[in-house]
């Protein structure tokens, strides 16, 4: 039973760094798609896509975090999470696991070399750290 | 109590219908004098309210609708006429209600003061009403007090057909008797056991909170017996001070339009007695039925039926690619009929929702006379307000969006346009100015024009003013030729007002209607004659759903453009653009239109620069054209315009995107934003 009362994480990675979005804020996981990508939009907002229909915003973690530019493989999936009653596609290179994490430890001012205010906490599993996103500040608004 | 917030949102809308009803009729009352239908239907509006605020316990609200019932009764029987006096008396009421309504849809209470207003409207209506006429409604109170229902009517009917007489029976109470009520339900049980009551004043009596203390009773009998010997009986009983039995014909007991004091207590026997006095009963009757619709869920509707715009257009491809394939295999030549029907569906299905959602722009233009007359009045002008095709259809949503851009253009007409009479009469135009608001059809698109006969736009003025704030250089200014200098009005920060008032001039004015009017697709123009007048005309879209949109190729990716921006398409060797000041130019019927390359207002390269002939779209906003260079022309086609949602926030130049038949997502250009990439890439504005 106590597995059920902890919070299910979805995990993925990019570049070599692991990192996870809370289950209850993930809408569905996809393929890459064809990005239409919208001018004079901010960078690491990669343009939109059509999801059955709705037109949905896709934004590039790499970008944001100013890692490399994105490299697409088979792997490449768009998670596409609500935020603020929308949707937003996050591209990631790889999707790894739902997990749990039986530590969750603040966050560092710098994870990695990138801003500690972009995470919730480091989730500390036996393979690992898996910086937990924080989507109020990564799917900030203008 | 979920079912009462219900019930209040259902409320306030009937408030915000009545009150602009109410406004109407007493502009109209105001301008025409009291027409009886007029009165009529301000009273029933007047009754409404005070009836459903009673229902809904918004105790001001009934109060005052009250005291303007009451005031407009004596209106409606002739007790004296309309002032302006009154009218605007109860334009403050309707004001005073507006607000109750803001307080009660905000916090769900009432908490402006309206004892001043029912005090003002009491006092008016007694100072108008001579003794000896208090007196006659008194006597013609007790000549016809019955306030019958249909069913109590019907009763009576039948009582009558059963070869009854019906009586009317007055008693009076003996000073000294106690206990009244209690007599009063004895009586009624008495005269029960006489004859058979069809009304009864006391049973209705008992439905007030007070207890009955009066000391006269009314009843409406049928019996065989004479008059005479009825009142005799009754007479006999206890505490009865004096019985009057009078016999009653049932002509007497149709509804009729009663005086106020009398059917206070009973609304709904007075509505439908004065619902069926006048015209007014019948002219409902013959209304259109409605029904009110939540409006998120026509958008809902109207999200599905875009979707299946685009299916439909995608099966339209694949129709087509299998056609290439197998020919004239014979399914694929069905599924050509059942794709021709399905156009066909979608298309009337589309409109119709379209449709749906169409309101005539009526809604907004009844807005527009008491704003204009509000207005007049602060500016010491007169203005007479001409209002055509009230009717005009266009979707709910542009009526919201253009509300405020016309305010602003009837706000400047009035204020900066019209003259005072005084200065009117002296340049020998008549003393009272026009104003007329004009909507229609024209093509796809609605058109509404305002235009005055005022002032006109002073360009010397207004150059000098540009030159002044350094918004245009000293030595340009000369070549502007009147066209331009008119549209210097659109500049941002630029007013003419010699003060600024509080109407306007606070020099934020044309800028932001323009951008208003073009967030939604629409198109501005102006025309001015110093000395004669100024006229707005504005385009609009019958929707901001879909739109037609013609496809462009630029680096490999798909635009699209409304067609109501497009204005030509031409095709140009690159020799033929020259520059001039710095700008890129061409040259289109000795017109010089300047040159914009969407490559580099959107950092893409430039890859028709090689080739033998560059597609350009001349887009226009106003006066301004430009030539929009870009790669291939693709056709048009219709449309669906979806929002990029608040994530990816404003774009300049994008308004927003469509999903295309083979299902990529491409998005829509907006010429406002365009031009101002354009503007601050070539560092001055291309005029």
């Amino acid at each position: 039973m106590r597995q059920a009362d902890q919070n299910q994480y979805v995990e993925f990675g990019i570049g070599e760094e692991s990192y996870a979005i809370l289950i209850s804020d993930i809408h569905e996981i996809i393929r890459m798609q064809d990005i239409t990508e919208i001018p004079n939009s901010r960078h690491y907002v990669q343009g939109v896509i059509n999801l059955r229909g709705k037109i949905v915003p896709v934004i590039s973690l790499r970008s944001l975090f100013s890692l490399d530019r994105d490299e697409l493989t088979k792997s490449t999936r768009i998670v596409v999470v609500n935020h603020l009653e929308e949707s937003v596609g996050i591209i990631v290179d790889k999707v790894h696991k739902v997990t749990t994490f039986s530590d969750i430890q603040p966050p560092p001012e710098r994870v990695g070399g990138i801003n500690g205010d972009y995470f919730v906490g480091i989730g500390i599993t036996p393979s690992g750290l898996t910086g937990i996103l924080k989507l109020d500040e990564v799917l900030i608004r203008q | 109590m979920a079912n009462m917030t219900e019930y209040k949102s259902l409320f306030l809308e009937e408030v915000e219908e009545q009150l602009q009803v109410m406004e109407e009729e007493i502009l109209l009352l105001e301008q025409e004098g009291g027409s009886a239908e007029g009165v009529q239907r301000l009273f029933r509006a007047a009754h409404t309210l005070k009836g459903s605020s009673a229902a809904m316990g918004y105790g001001r609200m009934k109060q005052l609708t009250h005291a303007m019932e009451s005031l407009l009764d004596q209106v409606r029987s002739g007790e004296f006429s309309v002032t302006s006096e009154l009218a605007t008396l109860f334009f403050r009421c309707v004001d005073r209600m507006k607000l109750l309504q803001a307080e009660i849809a905000a916090d769900g209470d009432e908490s402006s003061e309206i004892d001043d207003l029912a005090a003002e409207l009491n006092k008016l209506g007694n100072s108008r009403m001579p003794e000896n006429v208090k007196q006659a409604e008194a006597g013609q109170q007790v000549r016809s007090p019955f306030l019958l229902e249909d069913d109590k009517l019907d009763s009576a009917r039948k009582q009558a057909a059963a070869g009854m007489s019906l009586f009317r029976v007055e008693i009076r109470l003996s000073a000294d008797c106690l206990m009244k009520s209690v007599r009063w339900d004895v009586i009624d049980a008495q005269l029960r056991e006489a004859a058979t009551v069809v009304w009864s004043e006391i049973k209705e009596r008992e439905n007030q909170a007070s207890p009955d203390d009066e000391d006269k009773g009314c009843w409406l009998i049928a019996s065989v017996e004479r008059s005479e010997t009825l009142a005799e009986e009754i007479r006999s009983w206890f505490d009865i001070a004096s019985a009057e039995v009078t016999p009653c014909s049932l002509q007497e007991l149709e509804p009729r339009s009663i005086s106020p004091s009398v059917g206070e207590e009973d609304k709904a026997v007075r509505e439908k007695a004065s619902g069926s006095s006048g015209a007014s009963g019948v002219i409902e009757k013959t209304k259109a039925q409605t029904i009110r619709v939540n409006v998120e869920r026509l958008e809902h509707l109207m999200n599905l039926v875009g979707e299946l715009v685009i299916d439909q257009t995608r099966i339209r491809q694949v129709e087509g690619m299998l056609g290439q394939k197998f020919g004239s295999d014979e399914s694929v030549q069905e599924m050509g009929y059942i794709s021709d029907h399905l156009t066909r569906v979608i298309g009337e299905l589309q409109e119709s929702v379209m449709k749906v959602r169409m309101l005539p722009i009526e809604q907004l233009f009844n807005r527009f006379p008491r704003l204009v007359r509000d207005l007049a009045n602060t500016l010491g002008n007169e203005v007479e307000l001409v209002l055509e095709g009230k009717e005009t259809e266009l979707d709910r949503t542009l009526i919201e969006e253009i509300g405020d851009p016309l305010i602003h253009i009837i706000r400047n007409a009035v204020d900066h346009g019209i003259e005072t009479p005084e200065a009117r009469v002296r340049a020998g135009k008549p003393e009272k100015g026009t104003l007329r608001i004009v909507a229609s059809h024209e093509d796809n698109q609605v058109i509404i024009t305002v235009e005055d006969d005022g002032a006109g736009i002073d360009t010397e003025k207004l150059l000098a003013k540009a030159i002044d704030n350094q918004l245009i250089p000293a030595n340009e200014a000369q070549h502007y030729t009147e066209r331009e200098a008119i549209n210097l009005i659109f500049h941002p920060g630029l007013s003419t007002a010699p003060e600024v008032s509080d109407i306007s001039g606070r020099g934020v004015g044309m800028d932001i209607v323009r951008a208003g009017i073009e967030r939604i697709n629409g198109m501005i123009e102006v025309e001015a004659h110093k000395g004669r007048g100024t006229r707005f005309r504005i385009r609009l879209p019958l929707t901001l759903a879909i739109i037609t949109g013609l496809m462009v190729d630029l680096a490999g990716r798909i635009y699209i453009l409304p067609m109501s921006n497009v204005v030509e398409i031409i095709r140009m060797a690159p020799r033929e653009i020259r520059t001039a000041g710095g700008v890129p130019v061409v040259t289109l019927r000795d017109q010089v239109i300047p040159v914009v390359w969407l490559h580099d207002a959107f950092g893409y390269p430039r890859t028709s620069g090689t080739r033998k002939q560059i597609p350009m779209v001349i887009v226009g906003r106003a006066e301004k054209r430009m030539a929009l260079a870009v790669d291939e022309l693709h056709g048009y086609q219709e449309v669906v315009i979806k929002t990029l949602g608040a994530f990816v926030g404003k774009t300049e130049g994008i308004s927003g995107a469509t999903i295309l038949g083979n299902g990529q997502v491409a998005l829509i250009l907006e010429i406002g934003g365009i031009m101002k990439i354009a503007g601050g890439q070539s560092g001055r504005s291309a005029t």
